[in-house]
């Protein structure tokens, strides 16, 4: 009787096991993905190459924006497919604040502005605000003045790459300078050794880049850093999936250690790359 | 050791001749070479021994400042104490000025005309570009921050003479911070030379053991000195090539030319005093001038000194032998040449205008620095050009490799343009054979009276 017992209260917690496997195996299927958009994770990065970050369109896979990008797709056991249709930084935020992509990844800026159409990760870099100055121009300007105070209240020609987050910040920060809108950063540079901007707008690591790849530059220009004016670097997430948004921060925590990476390692990793 | 003892009667002979091996600039040169082929071909090896280099500079760095703050007590101390250096005090003191700020005047006037670190050739600017940008990170030209500190516009006019002051003289030991611990080591010296003898002797004892041991020190550390540049120019050309040391020929230009202007002042100054024809004082002279070559050392061209002084020039021999050891420790032109024309070098490779607040500034680091230097090695000298280039904001770091390459001949420079200093300044204001007929003190009570030039 009692063998009967027992063997009836094996049977029975063996069965309530199975149907909780079985349960679980449903939940699982319907369980809310990240991503609606079937086995893809679709990610929007500008056309445009900008080292270390991401190579132009078609040209490989390497730097720090593509391992995140792929990371983040292996993780969600999904392919990665990248949408290199945006010409501007603004361009791929729109592509995911319209719902056409899933995030945005490409060495993307957070700002206010930005933050009212799309959600922005953790940073997983920090960088300084920087300045590119024409000497000439600049010295014309100062007419032997402390450079320092020229700058906090500048009000000549200012160069920003069309659709950045400097494009946004510049009206802020110099409120009496002319903005010129450019559409690449090259363009701008050459407006810098021409002289016909005075000044140009970026991070601080694309000044310094600069420096390492054209040192000649020094003689034209002069570099500069505004060390209390960070400039951070962020994943941008679709609007209506707060569930993906928090699994890239959990992703950023987790995976790659909470590590917020500056300028000097951003600038070793660029030379890293130039040397291969 | 043992060996040496017993093959002969002399045991430091092995000693003498491994340290004027060593010393030559036929070693240095070696040396260098060495350096450069082993970077160029054996770039890992020369990366990977770079660590060693490292080693050897914190070495020399460490002795620094208990060398420093025994030096200057201890030899303030015993000038105000003694009662024959006093009467030269006051010259000797005005010699000081004088020749910190021809010092600063004349290197920094050449630098300033001759642009030595200004790179026309956009070649070379790119070259130098890359060794600039090959190292660690890259800095910008400026960097500050945007919104200005609410109490800068107040402090900017004094912050120099602030920073001259130490108000914790123990932080400014701790820190490094090698001006104030000289500005206070020099009141401090004064100071005790004031208290009674048999109060200040023992402290006076203790700082001259400490001073002794870093001398002592610091001879050990010089053997390693050729390796150190071995090391140094072989990492320094496996990174960057060879092509910026080419960029330091202008900067030698400014040395050379401040050297000589030094030098042949000083002979004019030795020729009026001793009343000799200027080209007889030059052939006179030109054994002093080869001591200083070859040993590169301003306290071994002391007797030589004192020799060509006394007894060639015939300068009252008590007094020179008083004034040329007094006057070596604190006229320091060749150091004040160094670190004068090495700053507005750095400045001007870096493209840093400097304006006047920050040229004055680098003339009174330059010459109160220079003080400091008495007794130290030529890379210890310049490893402290960092001090200067520190209060600018200028990266010292990477160029340092480049003054270690040439830093033989410049060190030979400075020491012709110290050697001379001291020989002019002592030909100055002792009194010639001529005036001896009458005893020392009565004439050197009558010079007291005289203007100094």
């Amino acid at each position: 009787m009692s063998v009967t017992r027992r063997t009836l209260l094996m049977a029975g917690s063996g069965g309530l096991l199975i149907s909780q496997a079985q349960a679980a195996g449903t939940q699982a299927q319907s369980a809310p993905k990240p991503v609606a958009s079937g086995d893809a994770l679709r990610i929007a990065m500008p056309a445009f190459a900008s080292n270390p970050f991401f190579p132009a369109d078609g040209l490989g896979d390497n730097g720090i924006d593509m391992e995140l990008a792929h990371g983040i797709a292996a993780q969600l056991g999904l392919e990665p497919v990248f949408d290199r249709s945006a010409a501007t930084f603004d361009g791929v935020v729109n592509l995911v604040s319209s719902g056409q992509a899933d995030l945005a990844i490409g060495k993307l800026s957070r700002t206010l502005q930005r933050g009212r159409s799309i959600v922005y990760s953790r940073p997983y870099a920090m960088l300084r605000q920087g300045l590119i100055a024409n000497r000439l121009n600049l010295a014309r300007i100062a007419q032997g003045k402390p450079p320092e105070q020229i700058i906090r209240d500048f009000s000549g020609d200012l160069g920003v790459i069309e659709g950045s987050s400097f494009a946004t910040y510049a009206p802020a920060t110099f409120p009496h300078a002319q903005i010129h809108r450019f559409a690449s950063w090259d363009l701008i540079i050459d407006a810098i050794r021409n002289g016909t901007i005075d000044m140009a707008y970026r991070d601080d690591f694309e000044i310094k880049k600069l420096m390492v790849d054209d040192p000649s530059m020094t003689v034209v220009a002069r570099s500069i850093t505004l060390t209390d004016k960070v400039d951070t670097i962020a994943v941008g997430v679709r609007p209506d999936n707060p569930h993906l948004a928090a699994f890239v921060d959990l992703y950023l925590d987790l995976a790659r250690g909470q590590q917020v990476l500056n300028t000097d390692e951003i600038i070793a990793r660029y030379r890293q790359g130039s040397k291969a | 050791m043992a060996i040496s003892e017993a093959a002969g009667p002399m045991p430091f002979d092995w000693r003498l001749a491994a340290r004027r091996i060593l010393r030559s600039p036929v070693t240095t040169l070696a040396m260098i070479g060495a350096g450069i082929l082993c970077g160029l071909y054996y770039p890992a090896f020369a990366h990977a021994i770079s660590p060693v280099a490292q080693l050897y500079l914190n070495f020399l760095k460490m002795v620094v400042l208990p060398y420093l703050v025994s030096s200057v007590i201890f030899s303030i101390t015993a000038m105000v104490q003694d009662p024959k250096s006093v009467r030269y005090l006051g010259k000797v003191g005005m010699a000081v000025l004088v020749v910190s700020f021809l010092g600063v005047l004349v290197s920094g006037t050449l630098s300033l005309i001759l642009q030595p670190g200004q790179v026309e050739n956009p070649q070379s600017r790119i070259e130098l570009g890359e060794f600039i940008n090959s190292q660690g990170s890259v800095s910008t030209d400026l960097a500050f921050p945007f919104q200005p500190p609410s109490n800068e516009g107040a402090e900017s006019g004094h912050s120099i003479l602030l920073d001259l002051v130490p108000n914790n003289v123990f932080n400014a030991l701790a820190s490094g911070q090698t001006i104030q611990v000289l500005l206070f080591c020099l009141l401090f010296g004064l100071a005790m030379g004031k208290i009674p003898q048999p109060s200040s002797m023992s402290l006076t004892q203790a700082l001259n053991a400490v001073y002794r041991a870093c001398t002592v020190l610091t001879n050990w550390f010089i053997w390693g000195l050729p390796f150190a540049t071995f090391i140094l120019i072989a990492d320094q050309t496996a990174s960057t090539g060879t092509k910026p040391l080419m960029l330091m020929g202008g900067y030698l230009l400014v040395m050379g030319l401040s050297c000589l202007i030094f030098v042949a002042g000083a002979f004019a100054i030795i020729a009026i005093r001793s009343r000799r024809s200027y080209w007889t004082t030059i052939k006179t002279c030109q054994p002093l001038l080869m001591v200083a070559i070859t040993t590169r050392s301003t306290v071994a061209s002391l007797p030589w000194v004192i020799n060509l002084l006394s007894e060639r020039l015939r300068f009252s021999l008590v007094v020179v032998e008083l004034l040329v050891p007094l006057q070596a420790a604190l006229l320091r032109t060749g150091p004040a040449l160094l670190y004068t024309s090495g700053t507005l070098f750095i400045a001007q490779l870096y493209g840093h205008p400097l304006g006047v607040p920050d040229l004055v500034l680098v003339g009174i680091a330059s010459a109160l620095l220079a003080l400091t230097t008495g007794g130290m090695g030529s890379l210890l000298i310049l490893s402290q050009m960092s001090i200067v280039c520190g209060y600018l904001k200028l990266p010292f770091e990477a160029a340092f490799a480049l003054f270690v390459a040439v830093d033989a001949a410049v060190d030979t420079f400075m020491t012709l343009a110290s050697v001379s200093t001291v020989a002019a300044s002592t030909a100055m204001i002792a009194p010639s054979h001529r005036e001896t007929t009458q005893p020392v003190e009565t004439v050197s009570e009558q010079l007291e009276a005289e203007p100094v030039g």
